[in-house]
């Protein structure tokens, strides 16, 4: 309705849903699917290195103080960089071509927020595990192992949502800095050829991407690391 | 070694928490064999005097030495929520160096003794409080103790559970000639498996025998 509105407000900016659905019609099937596809997979990817790094940081920070303020340190310092001048640096470095840039800028984004949470959950955990670990004798990588990193999974779990949510917005920007493909490549381009129901026709795409991502797989996994919560008797 | 040998000697103990003495020289000495239980009021210093015996925490000064291979089962359940009973359990073992195969026997015993078999692929919100207590005192039985040091082990369960733990505690003892220590503010239930039994006064506390007779 809004949507609609605002179409008949402003006609030669803003397409109706008519004209948008006509040009996903146009657009067609693999195209879209193709622009998905190269989305899904930086983001994810992204999201894959972020997640690596994250674990290996906390892991590290958890075994070492020295290590646990560099970390700190590195985490303050990425968390203050600009995604655009990520984009734009990387760009530089890769080339427009390459597909690094749209993975690293989405590492680079959701790393921080992965950091921070599992930062968080190390700290929120319940002593009482530590103190479990003290009990049975557990050296300090088997705390980690046995007690320290399941009981955070769920924190994983929460920030990995925000994360991948966050991933497919900034893979949609690195995108359309320096790439040939993908949803954001495919909107910058309509943008600069003034196809104005190309841009809505792939802004719709990436709303529903990220709503399908969410319901489909993401809400799931939570659910699933937090079943040991769930109190049946 | 032998029935009657001291197992458990505290001499001249002291214990302080930011400069405040809460444990003012305490003596014990347990037997094996024994079970012995160390009445208190509530913050006396019981735990501690547990936990410093357990090797978990340490003496501001005096001498601990216990002789063989301890179990802990602390005041607070302390479960692996992510983990079934049986998990937590083989963990314990796992992580103690106790082959699988002589924990899964020590289980299996075990859980019987307890009444815990039905519960052990269960995960920890799954069960009652009662149930979570017996599981914590197997996760001790599974590192085969000679001494059971159980710290408030029938709080916040209800008296038929009590009755049944009171029965397998007292099994265990005569059969598997465990040596125990069981701390608790409930006088009653302490004198039902004990067969000397400890006051620990107020703050500072110090420690004497009481008479059972």
């Amino acid at each position: 309705m809004v949507w609609w509105l605002l179409s008949q407000t402003y006609r030669e900016a803003v397409p109706g849903p008519g004209d948008t659905l006509a040009a996903l019609r146009e657009i067609g099937f693999p195209r879209i699917l193709h622009g998905i596809r190269v989305t899904l997979v930086n983001s994810l990817l992204g999201y894959a290195v972020a997640l690596l790094f994250s674990l290996a940081s906390i892991t590290l920070a958890y075994l070492n103080k020295h290590l646990d303020a560099f970390f700190n340190a590195l985490n303050t310092f990425i968390q203050s960089v600009s995604v655009l001048v990520w984009a734009i640096v990387l760009v530089m470095i890769y080339g427009v071509t390459s597909r690094k840039p749209p993975i690293l800028v989405v590492a680079a984004a959701t790393y921080p927020i992965l950091l921070s949470t599992l930062y968080s959950g190390v700290r929120a955990l319940d002593d009482q595990y530590k103190l479990l670990a003290k009990i049975l004798g557990a050296t300090r990588i088997q705390e980690l192992v046995y007690f320290i990193l399941p009981g955070i999974v769920p924190y994983l779990a929460g920030a990995s949502r925000a994360a991948i949510g966050i991933a497919l917005r900034i893979s949609v920007v690195a995108e359309a800095f320096g790439a040939s493909g993908g949803v954001g490549y495919w909107l910058v381009y309509s943008y600069d050829y003034g196809y104005k129901e190309g841009v809505f026709a792939w802004a719709w795409i990436l709303i529903l991407l990220m709503i399908a991502v969410d319901m489909l797989v993401l809400r799931p996994i939570e659910r699933w690391t937090l079943r040991w919560k769930q109190v049946s008797q | 070694m032998e029935t009657g040998e001291p197992v458990v000697i505290v001499e001249d103990l002291v214990k302080t928490y930011d400069g405040e003495l809460v444990l003012d020289h305490i003596d014990l000495m347990v037997l094996r064999g024994e079970s012995i239980g160390i009445a208190g009021p509530n913050g006396a210093g019981k735990s501690t005097l547990l936990k410093i015996i357990a090797g978990i925490e340490h003496p501001t000064s005096g001498r601990v030495e216990v002789r063989g291979r301890v179990g802990f089962v602390p005041q607070e359940t302390l479960l692996l929520p992510w983990r079934t009973l049986r998990g937590n359990i083989m963990l314990a073992a796992k992580l103690r160096g106790i082959p699988a195969g002589e924990a899964k026997e020590t289980v299996l015993w075990a859980s019987k003794l307890l009444s815990l078999e039905e519960y052990l692929d269960k995960r920890p919100a799954q069960v009652s409080g009662g149930t979570r207590r017996k599981a914590q005192i197997l996760m001790a039985l599974v590192l085969k103790p000679d001494i059971l040091l159980l710290d408030e082990p029938f709080t916040g369960l209800d008296q038929d559970t009590i009755n049944a733990l009171q029965e397998a505690l007292l099994g265990l003892q005569r059969n598997h000639k465990l040596t125990m220590v069981t701390v608790s503010h409930m006088l009653d239930e302490l004198m039902s498996i004990s067969s000397k039994l400890y006051l620990l006064t107020h703050k500072p506390a110090r420690i004497r025998e009481m008479n059972l007779g």
